[in-house]
């Protein structure tokens, strides 16, 4: 397992599925529908007990407005937790709002991306992120 | 100097100045004249009084001196003289014969020294009278007296010491004088300054200074509580017009707040569909079989070009609102350094072949990353309407207008319509169709409100084809 994708967006999954494809990431992607979800994989409980605790994505692409535990929720409980220390967190929204990101960084994202309306823009940084996260990057 | 001291003396010291001063003049003056002709008229009468003595003495021993007195006796003379004496003022007396010859004498000292021939004489401590001795119309000596002036000089110094005494005794009634009235008239000033210290410093809009003896210092202690009142009355207005002023900011604060934090929300929530059209309509495009027709391709393209510039809309709306939403952050930069690298920013982004002339600029004072918006929308349409132009050109320079720095870019492209001004700078307004020049019409209303949220104004003239000049002034 490579990627998890939490997104409440079933449309945004289908895209940012379609651009990882579409761009050669062929990774295993898992995603999540809301943040409470999401909690509960990374941290192995509720539906995904069974799960074991140190099979974890290399990558989260985290959306800021979820139901139930939205983004930042989510942000903060990852990096509360020191077995994810090291899980790179790209936030992947459509909030250009200045508040947002500055909230995102300060909670302990490492990346902000806004979801472009244009797909072949989207395409590429999909691209450009995934090439760096999973390709350059030391997590 | 003098004058400069003076303004700086207490009510006292004036007071005790305008009291002692004339008061001593006149003890002075009228003490110096009535001890000057006291003395005149004492030393007139003393000298009238030793006189009319001599003239019995020289009448009472006028025979001595005569033939007709067959003794010729000095001793008797002596005795006559003697009686004098009984004036405690006579020193000496000497009985002189018609050839100058001392014919009897009596002294009070044997030390006083009766002069060789008899004369007339005036000093501090005595004066002399000669009167002569005659019987019928013929002279037979002179009649010499000494009177002391003891008496003269004690009356001199006692009455010098009463004028003294009378100056030293106003000396301490002028001071007390002083004293009492500066008392009564910086006492009610006092009461006025306390007033109005306790008023000011201590905020209490209640105080008022109290009833005061002198009339004229009572209307200005009414004319002072009409003012404290209307200054009262003044401040509680100015208080509820701050208050009310406070109220309406926060109303309009918030109310700012929550239209910011709606149009984010509508911008986010309609992002997401948009994104969905947009995107599917793209990929339509890309996968559909070559077997479509071209009128359903034709629609799909139609779509996914209005769902852009929907996008495009809603950022630009969102970049508008962001202006008002921010705090703004004043600070002095330089304006030709801002102009230079947002110039090179768009002719990277745009590939424009247009001369930049940039003149030297005064340092703004003003909000950076606002101010950035304002010169990338107004040099980028700078670059977008000299497009067509052969020699595109576009100036930057400032200059000095009634005290205030009126900066200018100006173009030499397509320029507009001034019939159309009053859209110019209108949210969506735009003078040109789409397929002239691309835009959504948001530039101008940014730069206005970046423009008006510093105090300042922006305006424009042109004249179609000949370019156009925008001008902006910060408050």
């Amino acid at each position: 397992m490579q990627i998890l994708i939490v997104d409440d967006n079933e449309d945004d999954v289908d895209l940012a599925l379609r651009a990882l494809r579409e761009t050669g990431l062929t990774q295993e992607v898992f995603v999540c529908r809301d943040g409470e979800e999401a909690l509960d994989y990374l941290f192995s409980r509720g539906r995904f007990a069974g799960k074991p605790q140190s099979e974890l994505p290399r990558l989260v692409l985290l959306d800021l407005k979820l139901p139930k535990v939205d983004g930042l929720e989510v942000l903060k409980e990852i990096r509360g937790n020191t077995a994810l220390t090291t899980l790179p967190v790209v936030m992947l929204t459509s909030s250009s709002r200045r508040s947002d990101l500055e909230a995102a960084y300060k909670s302990g994202a490492n990346s902000y991306l806004i979801k472009s309306t244009d797909f072949s823009r989207f395409k590429r940084d999909i691209e450009q992120m995934g090439r760096y996260w999973l390709g350059v990057n030391q997590a | 100097m003098i004058r400069a001291r003076y303004r700086n003396l207490s009510i006292q010291k004036r007071l005790f100045a305008a009291i002692f001063g004339p008061s001593l003049l006149i003890v002075l003056l009228v003490g110096t004249l009535v001890l000057v002709y006291d003395l005149v008229q004492f030393r007139r009468s003393l000298t009238k009084d030793a006189v009319t003595n001599a003239s019995i003495v020289a009448r009472a021993c006028r025979f001595t001196l005569t033939a007709l007195d067959p003794e010729m006796d000095p001793v008797g003379a002596s005795e006559t003289l003697y009686a004098l004496a009984g004036d405690g003022e006579v020193r000496s007396a000497a009985l002189f014969t018609m050839d100058g010859k001392l014919f009897s004498q009596y002294r009070r000292h044997p030390d006083l020294v009766i002069p060789a021939t008899p004369k007339e004489v005036q000093t501090r401590d005595w004066f002399s009278v000669v009167v002569p001795v005659t019987v019928g119309a013929q002279q037979f000596g002179n009649l010499y007296v000494e009177h002391s002036l003891k008496r003269f000089n004690q009356r001199v110094i006692s009455f010098a010491f009463s004028v003294l005494a009378a100056g030293l005794v106003l000396l301490v009634f002028a001071a007390a004088m002083a004293r009492f009235l500066s008392g009564q008239f910086s006492g009610p000033v006092q009461v006025l300054a306390e007033t109005a210290r306790g008023f000011t410093r201590q905020r209490d809009f209640s105080l008022r200074a109290p009833p005061l003896e002198i009339p004229e210092f009572n209307d200005l202690r009414l004319a002072f509580n009409q003012m404290l009142q209307e200054i009262q009355q003044q401040n509680a207005a100015l208080e509820k017009r701050t208050q009310q002023l406070a109220d309406i900011n926060r109303q309009l604060m918030n109310a700012n707040r929550e239209l910011e934090a709606f149009t984010y929300s509508v911008s986010h929530d309609l992002r997401t569909p948009l994104r969905a059209v947009a995107s599917y309509s793209q990929l339509a495009i890309d996968e559909a079989p070559t077997d479509a027709t071209p009128q359903v391709r034709d629609f799909l393209i139609r779509i996914q070009k209005n769902a852009s510039k929907m996008a495009q809309l809603i950022d630009d709306l969102l970049a508008f609102s962001r202006i008002d939403a921010r705090e703004l952050e004043r600070k002095e930069f330089s304006v030709e350094e801002l102009v230079r690298s947002v110039w090179a920013q768009l002719i990277e982004e745009s590939g424009g072949k247009a001369e930049l002339e940039l003149k030297v600029l005064p340092p703004i004072n003003a909000d950076r990353a606002l101010m950035e918006q304002a010169f990338v929308n107004l040099l980028s349409n700078a670059l977008k309407y000299t497009r067509p132009k052969e020699n595109a050109r576009v100036l930057v320079d400032a200059e000095m207008r009634d005290g205030q720095t009126v900066y200018r870019i100006a173009d030499n492209g397509v320029g507009f319509d001034m019939r159309y001004y009053s859209k110019l700078f209108g949210v969506f307004q735009r003078l040109h169709t789409e397929q002239e020049f691309e835009g959504t019409g948001i530039g101008l209303a940014i730069v206005q409100r970046v423009i008006a949220r510093h105090g300042g104004k922006v305006w424009a003239e042109s004249e179609l084809g000949k370019g156009a000049t925008f001008y902006f002034t910060l408050g």
